[in-house]
């Protein structure tokens, strides 16, 4: 008994070890992290300016929401800076502090600063609740998770070099990637919950499923910039039009984000990006779409972005970018091996890098996969693909990690 | 070295995994462990999140309660804004303001109006100040429902309820007699006020199917709730 079950044990651990190697060997969608540090941190910078001549309103020590009144707000283990005292020196110190480290995190990001930005930006929110809204709500939750998360590899102040080190050290799983691809995962479920639950309670308003939603909210002088807006959504069709692209493209999200077929992952994100402008134009809830925005952002994979980024410009001839692209080898090895832009790094040609017939440059084994696949197999070549064809755009983004423009890779 | 069959085995499942392996070795124990950790820490998020989600009526009431005793304090979810029902009618603050020594009263004044007229003028920086009366708007509509409500109870069970009812938005009253009185103060400065008041009023929106009938035919507004009056407060905000 025990020496049939030991296969099967040896068997399950390995498989264990395999999928632990492969959530800790790689950080995922540091694009997509970053680009929602870069814009949440806006957010919240935009939170603290917007009202920055009516601080002492808001949140000052004799402000409209009294101090005793927000303290009884305050739920178990809640906290706010603000309350401690009701010094004014104290508020102000805080109140720009916040701001400070709002503008410190869109620039440099990283954990501790993740951290302190935690701490200041809820205290904001608990120290008058009655100014936040949905968007904050969905903050609050996102940036318990976002100190654990790599989230100044691209777009900030010294991620070229932070890449450059990610690279030498990626050979070794290790905690600290492990710990980043949770988070990340975790904050992309709080968004999918987020998506379904406001797609399932739009569904069971008889409003929404009438098409009469937009309608009545554009009827509200509150939530209508223009009155274009309430004359466009008083037209039916449009009106119905629009409630139920809502509908669908929420309750989609989850599936859509899980979908391996890029197009259709691209094809959400750009929806809801459109949905989320429209919110911040015609109904003028900017920093709720910026929020919005930025959880979004987290559902592309980093190829997607750079597969965009490099088709972008590919298509601008004239930006430099696209000049070196097409110049240069396309981005693949001399063994023609592509590899995951931004993530792997180049190794060295293995064993059937002699062989350039082969479409890997090492021998094909079980554990070869394609290069679309997100994570690597320890053990494996990363991501064999047909060699380079020059003059394939699509091929361009594998050698893209080099170097920065905009924080964005692009061929030195 | 290769003689035993658990030996040859492991040999071909290095060979097979490729060459790559002192690159990429296998995961020590401890980071096994750490994933077990965190795998249970992120199941436990994921089934508590989506008990909390569920309707209680889906998800069992205590295991609603305990979801909600779980998340509340820091990762409270109230998604319902991101579905919102729009209301069907417009809500309105008016407010009214007694003067000290001669005891004039102002005549109602639209004090919403302007506030919400604020993200618009300045797009660019939007302030949250008209987050003011949508709340106290809904909340006020809560409580006056309540008050009627109340109202037609027989006495035992009023008296409880006043209380209750009292209690529950004490803050509310608070937070409104701070607006008010700041509210005042900035329109009218050079006067000295005694007290303030707001009256809540209701106007219907057009139904979807009268949209395109000329504007002021079919609404009518008419008051929801009116506070008495409430003592001033110098100095909020400033």
């Amino acid at each position: 008994m025990t020496a049939v079950a030991a296969p099967h044990r040896r068997r399950g651990r390995d498989l264990v070890r395999d999928l632990v190697a492969r959530g800790a060997l790689t950080e995922q969608r540091l694009i997509g992290v970053s680009l929602m540090r870069v814009i949440m941190g806006l957010a919240a910078v935009w939170f603290y300016v917007s009202d920055i001549g009516r601080r002492q309103l808001l949140w000052g020590p004799d402000a409209i929401v009294s101090q005793g009144v927000a303290r009884s707000e305050l739920g178990r283990g809640q906290f706010s800076l603000y309350l401690f005292t009701d010094s004014q020196s104290w508020f102000e110190l805080t109140f720009f502090c916040g701001l400070a480290i709002a503008v410190c995190i869109t620039v440099f990001g990283g954990r501790t600063l993740s951290v302190l930005h935690a701490v200041f930006i809820l205290s904001i929110y608990l120290r008058n609740q009655l100014v936040t809204e949905g968007g904050d709500n969905l903050v609050s939750i996102v940036i318990l998770l976002f100190p654990f998360t790599l989230n100044n590899a691209y777009l900030a102040v010294g991620a070229g070099k932070r890449r450059e080190r990610l690279r030498q050290r990626r050979a070794v799983p290790s905690a600290k990637v492990l710990i980043h691809n949770w988070a990340c995962a975790l904050i992309l479920f709080q968004v999918s919950v987020l998506y379904v639950t406001a797609g399932m309670w739009k569904l069971i308003g008889s409003v929404w499923r009438d098409g009469q939603a937009m309608y009545f909210i554009s009827a509200d002088p509150q939530f209508s910039t223009t009155p274009i807006f309430s004359d466009v959504m008083s037209y039916a069709p449009v009106g119905w039009a629009v409630c139920w692209f809502t509908i669908v493209i929420e309750l989609v999200f989850p599936l859509a984000i899980l979908c391996r077929v890029a197009l259709v992952r691209k094809a959400e994100v750009i929806s809801l990006e459109g949905m989320h402008v429209g919110i911040m134009v015609f109904m003028g809830l900017v920093p709720f779409g910026m929020i919005m925005i930025a959880a979004d952002c987290l559902a592309l994979r980093d190829q997607d972005y750079l597969s965009v980024w490099s088709k972008a410009a590919s298509l601008q001839g004239r930006w430099p970018a696209a000049r070196q692209l097409k110049s240069s080898s396309m981005g693949a090895d001399r063994d023609g091996v592509r590899h995951r832009p931004g993530v792997d790094h180049p190794r060295p040609a293995a064993r059937g890098a002699e062989h350039p017939h082969r479409r890997c440059a090492h021998p094909p084994g079980p554990a070869d996969r394609p290069a679309t696949s997100t994570t690597p197999r320890p053990g494996t070549t990363l991501g064999c693909v047909e060699p380079t064809k020059p003059g394939n755009p699509s091929i361009a983004v594998a050698a893209l990690d080099s170097e920065t423009t905009w924080g964005l890779p692009l061929v030195s | 070295m290769l003689a035993t069959p658990e030996a040859r085995r492991d040999a071909t499942s290095q060979v097979e995994r490729g060459a790559g392996d002192d690159a990429n070795p296998a995961p020590g124990r401890w980071l096994v462990a750490l994933a077990g950790l965190l795998a249970a820490l992120a199941g436990t998020y994921v089934v508590t999140c989506v008990i909390y989600n569920l309707p209680a009526s889906v998800s069992g009431t205590e295991a609603h309660a305990a979801s909600k005793a779980i998340m509340d304090p820091y990762i409270q979810q109230n998604w319902m804004l991101f579905g919102p029902i729009p209301t069907e009618s417009q809500h309105q603050m008016l407010m009214q303001v007694q003067f000290a020594g001669s005891g004039a009263i102002t005549p109602p004044v639209d004090i919403e109006s302007p506030l919400d007229a604020l993200p618009s003028a300045n797009p660019v920086l939007p302030s949250k100040l008209p987050s003011f009366p949508m709340a106290l708007k809904r909340r006020f509509a809560q409580y006056a429902a309540s008050e009627t409500r109340i109202s037609r109870e027989p006495e035992p069970a009023r008296s409880q309820d006043a209380a209750a009812t009292e209690q529950l938005y004490r803050n509310d009253k608070i937070v409104l007699q701070r607006f008010l009185s700041a509210e005042a103060a900035a329109y009218y400065p050079a006067q000295v006020i005694s007290g303030v008041r707001c009256s809540f009023t209701e106007q219907a929106d057009p139904p979807f199917n009268q949209r395109d009938l000329p504007e002021g035919t079919v609404q009518t507004r008419y008051l929801e709730y009116q506070t008495p009056w409430i003592s001033y407060i110098t100095g909020v905000g400033q």
